[in-house]
């Protein structure tokens, strides 16, 4: 799985750490670190949380573009 | 006590814990069909008893590194600082009890078979283990987490 940026990027926007997130969604940090990095795939009820604690869509922070073309 | 386990422990930590779980439980299979099969052919290597014990308490702490090594021994709720230090106090009291055995001269093999005094110092080394792997995971938690906020 490929690490996702974005989410680390909306995270950086609203000036908060992992931990500051991972509590913000009732997760551990190691939890947002792993979503970061790509080693796990949350499920949809926590993507949900981490979008409206961050304000941004599902699209936004768990869309994979597809780069085949 | 599964809503419990639900707030305590995140989605992930939880499929961990699982993961763990499932194969620990195969591992106790394998400890236990060990100690019959040794049991079988004659190598009695402890007294029945604490050959029971050992292997319950082998299996717990295989499992607990496990916890340990994927951060999911303690939940959310759970205080760490004085859950580790009850653990390696129970290692401590152990470990000086096993070195005033030896200092008395007490065995720890006798006939091929644990003694009392032997089974207490594989206790001992179990909760060292135990103790140690959650100082070492705290400690790495502590250093990840000042790099975080810097």
């Amino acid at each position: 799985m490929a690490k996702n940026l974005k989410l680390k990027a909306a995270r950086a926007t609203k000036d908060m750490t992992q931990k500051d997130l991972a509590d913000a969604v009732g997760v551990v940090r190691q939890t947002i670190n792993a979503i970061e990095l790509g080693e796990y795939n949350p499920s949809i009820r926590l993507c949900v949380a981490i979008c409206k604690t961050l304000d941004k869509t599902l699209n936004d922070l768990f869309w994979e573009e597809n780069t085949q073309q | 006590m599964m809503k419990k386990e639900q707030k305590e422990f995140d989605e992930r930590q939880q499929h961990i814990r699982e993961n763990i779980l499932k194969h620990g439980f195969f591992i106790a299979i394998g400890a236990l069909l060990l100690n019959a099969f040794l049991n079988s052919i004659g190598i009695i290597w402890a007294d029945p008893f604490q050959q029971n014990i050992l292997t319950v308490v082998f299996i717990i702490t295989i499992i607990s590194i496990e916890f340990h090594f994927n951060d999911v021994y303690f939940g959310k709720d759970i205080p760490r600082i004085p859950m580790l230090f009850a653990i390696n106090t129970c290692a401590i009291i152990l470990a000086i009890f096993s070195i005033k055995h030896f200092i008395e001269g007490a065995t720890f093999i006798t006939s091929g078979m644990l003694t009392d005094q032997g089974a207490s110092v594989i206790y001992c080394v179990m909760f060292l283990l135990n103790g140690s792997c959650g100082i070492i995971r705290y400690l790495y938690n502590r250093q990840i987490d000042k790099k975080e906020n810097k």
